[in-house]
């Protein structure tokens, strides 16, 4: 049921006392009286996380029914009930918690970059996605109309925009032919619906668009505003009427689904019939964000502190997945990249290699690794949620909590791993969320069991290192060439070599080579 | 909601332009308050907002008519506005005014519209105060404002002649900084005399801006009556008891049975405000050119003198040195007597 607008504050004083004796009046309080004329603060001094958390919570009790809280904080421990025969938990947060299929679009306003929701039809896709350009100061009918819909006759002009006729006829050279782009370009909010229906010729123009932010034409570019995309499809697998093209999957940044209706809101829906309300058409003014609070946001988002020990349990997440010790000779080369550029099916490997506990082994899960452009967006995202709940700085909460919907198409599970035949695991063949949830809470478990925060011989070497190389004597650094060396051989003491160590490795071999380059000009000196 | 055929012209047009989202926001707000009359607010719509909106620049039409389609909503919500409004002086107001103050409405339409509809509603709760004046002098007043600033300061003078006899010290620093023909004209006095007017005005609540303008001495000076205030609360009056007066920092406090209330009170009107009873409040006439002897009370300097035996069985006399309050203990009014011209 639409709630009223939204927080309506109490008049003040909200405990009213008879006025002393000897006040006086003031006469400007003729103008003050049942209706407000309070003005807002200058748009400089407006808390945009502030802001921020007013849109969230104005969409979900006014505009899109969801109500899910599936990104759950704790303030303390929660409320645990199992129900059915597989045990089923379910859990009451003890903290705000958040329904991902408004909180992760929003952040992707935020941070402006791409968002996929998917989901069955009907299910509010395409309304989320107006909604944040409602959000941006787009009318609801420039929004709809600027709206790209996938369809298999779609062309590249049809996307981006035609030359005019009379430039093609009396054209003399490229350059004279002006194009009629698309007035979608130009907007700070991008939607494509069911970009699953897009021809494939059609997919690697959008591409363009997507991943570098200029749209061409007959050797005409046309450079875009920074904008947040919201794609939409039916599905996640990247099938539809077309093959989504890999390029094109990678530009996703996160991936959200739309939940299935809860029936018992269905009061809300019959009232939005009876009372023809459409939520998009009367979104509050303030909570609207112009460029310059935009552009102030993101700066923002950014500056939000990543605190070193909580970047260290990402690096370890991170460094669990690449290495694939029978990939290759060269140790460089010994990841799954290698074995997919030879051909070779990555699983097929994983299940030839013996000696490790492969239920352990957290990188015999995944038939890939992280890239680099996946860990940005983990970061960049990971801030904005935390920017989001109002604090200073990446808590591992919001790690935990955003890296399932930033990984969930970066990460591709290896269903013949061990792990999902293990009890009460085959869960994770279609939670794509809960698995990735899992992998990093398992992650973590193993970096406190390694007390990696406390003994860590590779930070202590990165520390010294960071330290810098000059005004280093030949026996310092020589010292520091043997503390690797000396890591090397006890690690080399019949240790299993796991994801987490490969990517140590290449760092101590690193160190190692700064050190000996070093070394050698100082010799020359 | 659809555009009534009554309403034409650039209402008619932006209502037609933006059909779905006003109609989603009555939506919103019947169903917040499903008394909402379409009816009424159709009327509304007629009556009220389509004078003004067509009134507007075409430019500012958009913006005018989203503040005021958003303020109408509200105010009819909370019976303010309307047909059935509890204050028929804020649509009066609504329906008089802003047409005729249309340029400043598009330059700042919630600023002037909610400024004017919060001084009506003002002057609707006053007892005593004259809502109708107002809106006839602000809107007399209005080819000669120049700037918003302007026509709510002249608003402000304007509201103290119209009985909110409390504003009268702001009022009158308010029309020191007027143009003098704009104070002038709000004072119904020439330009030339405003600085005399306003120079004798703060000392004398007793005399009109004309009086003043004319040097404020009275040649043939008499105590007389000039305002009975208050009354038994059940025929609209604040007092439940006769009550007792005192004066405390030049301000009269008027205590009954159950409350303290002070009184302001001039030559346009008088009203009151509940207060607290301060610790050393003067009940008698120390300090002051006064006496109450018996039955008669006199001025000093001038002579003048009154038999307030009519008014017995006194129970408190008290002045500020301008004014003497004297209240009965058989009445529920306070009497105020000061020195005027009796020709």
């Amino acid at each position: 049921m639409p709630k009223s607008s939204f927080a309506h504050i109490s008049a003040a004083p909200t405990n009213p006392r008879p006025r002393a004796a000897s006040r006086a009046f003031d006469v400007a309080d003729l103008y003050r009286g049942p209706v407000d004329l309070t003005e807002a603060p200058p748009s400089a001094e407006t808390r945009l996380d502030e802001k921020l958390r007013q849109a969230y919570f104005w969409i979900v009790n006014n505009a899109i029914i969801s109500p899910h809280y599936d990104i759950e904080y704790h303030a303390g421990p929660p409320q645990v009930f199992t129900l059915g025969d597989s045990k089923s938990i379910i859990q009451l947060p003890s903290a705000q918690s958040y329904s991902s299929f408004i909180l992760i679009p929003l952040l992707n306003f935020a941070v402006r970059r791409r968002c996929l929701l998917v989901g069955g039809p009907g299910r509010g896709k395409t309304a989320s996605a107006i909604l944040m350009g409602v959000l941006a100061g787009y009318s609801v009918r420039d929004v709809r109309r600027a709206m790209q819909h996938g369809q298999p006759q779609m062309t590249i002009s049809d996307l981006l925009g035609n030359p005019l006729p009379a430039d093609l006829v009396n054209a003399q050279k490229m350059d004279d032919i002006r194009i009629a782009w698309r007035s979608w370009l130009k907007m700070r909010i991008k939607i494509i619906d069911e970009y699953n229906r897009i021809p494939t010729r059609t997919q690697s123009a959008l591409l363009t668009v997507m991943a570098d932010n200029y749209a061409e034409i007959l050797d005409q570019i046309y450079e875009c505003p920074e904008a947040a995309w919201y794609l939409t499809a039916n599905d996640d697998a990247g099938g539809g009427t077309y093959q989504v093209i890999e390029a094109l999957r990678d530009r996703i940044d996160v991936v959200v689904k739309a939940l299935p209706f809860n029936n018992r809101f269905l009061k809300d829906l019959l009232t939005r019939i009876e009372e023809n309300i459409r939520p998009e058409e009367v979104m509050p003014a303030s909570l609207i964000f112009s460029l310059a609070e935009s552009d102030r946001l993101e700066a923002e988002v950014r500056a939000v502190t990543f605190p070193p020990l909580v970047r260290r349990r990402l690096e370890f997440f991170a460094s669990q997945f690449e290495f694939l010790e029978s990939a290759a000779e060269q140790f460089e080369y010994k990841n799954k990249d290698t074995a997919k550029l030879a051909g070779l099916e990555v699983n097929v490997l994983l299940a030839s290699e013996t000696g490790k506990d492969r239920l352990k082994d957290l990188g015999a899960q995944t038939k890939n690794g992280l890239s680099v452009r996946a860990l940005m967006t983990v970061i960049t995202f990971a801030k904005a949620l935390a920017y989001f709940r109002g604090n200073p700085e990446v808590t591992l909460d919001d790690l935990r909590q955003i890296i399932p919907f930033v990984l969930h198409d970066k990460l591709t599970p290896n269903l013949d791993s061990p792990f999902f035949e293990a009890a009460g695991h085959s869960v994770y063949r279609t939670d794509r969320v809960g698995w990735i949830r899992k992998l990093f809470d398992l992650a973590n478990a193993d970096y406190d069991r390694l007390n990696l925060d406390t003994d860590d011989p590779v930070a202590a070497l990165e520390a010294d290192f960071e330290r810098g190389l000059n005004g280093l004597t030949e026996a310092q650094v020589r010292a520091q060439l043997v503390k690797i060396e000396r890591v090397l051989a006890e690690w080399g003491k019949g240790r299993k070599l796991y994801g987490h160590l490969y990517d140590d490795l290449l760092k101590l071999k690193y160190l190692h080579q700064r050190y000996t380059n070093y070394l050698r000009w100082l010799l020359t000196q | 909601m659809t555009a009534s055929p009554r309403i034409t012209g650039a209402l008619a047009a932006r209502l037609a332009d933006q059909r779905d989202r006003y109609n989603a926001l009555f939506a919103q707000a019947r169903h917040v308050r499903p008394t909402l009359s379409a009816a009424a607010f159709a009327d509304v719509l007629e009556t009220t907002l389509a004078p003004v909106v067509n009134a507007v620049p075409a430019a500012a039409v958009p913006a005018v008519t989203d503040t005021l389609y958003d303020l109408a909503l509200e105010l009819l919500s909370r019976d303010l506005l309307g047909p059935a409004s509890r204050y028929p002086l804020i649509t009066r107001g609504w329906k008089v005014l802003l047409p005729m103050l249309a340029q400043w409405v598009a330059e700042q339409p919630r600023r002037v519209v909610g400024a004017l509809t919060n001084a009506l509603h003002q002057l609707s709760i006053t007892p005593g105060a004259n809502g109708e004046a107002w809106i006839r002098a602000l809107a007399h007043m209005a080819p000669a404002c120049t700037r918003v600033e302007t026509v709510l300061q002249v608003g402000q003078v304007l509201a103290w002649q119209a009985g909110l006899a409390h504003y009268r010290a702001g009022a009158l620093q308010v029309a020191a900084r007027l143009p003098v023909e704009v104070a002038g004209l709000a004072l119904g006095i020439e330009p030339a005399q405003v600085p005399t007017a306003l120079a004798v005005l703060p000392g004398n609540p007793w005399l009109t801006p004309a009086q003043a303008a004319q040097g404020g001495e009275l040649a043939n000076p008499q105590l007389c009556l000039v305002r009975q205030a208050g009354g038994f609360r059940g025929f609209g009056g604040p007092f439940v008891s006769p009550p007792v007066a005192q004066v405390h920092g030049g301000v009269f406090l008027l205590t009954d049975a159950q409350a303290t209330w002070w009184l302001c009170a001039d030559a346009f009107g008088a009203t009151w405000h509940r207060a607290e009873t301060p610790p050393a409040a003067n009940s008698g006439l120390a300090d002051t050119p006064f006496t109450f002897t018996g039955k008669k009370a006199q001025h000093l300097p001038s002579g003048a003198w009154l038999d307030l035996s009519p008014f017995s069985p006194i129970a408190s006399v008290v002045s500020d040195g301008t004014t003497l309050v004297v209240t009965s203990s058989q009445s529920h009014l306070v009497f105020l007597f000061a020195l005027t011209e009796v020709s």
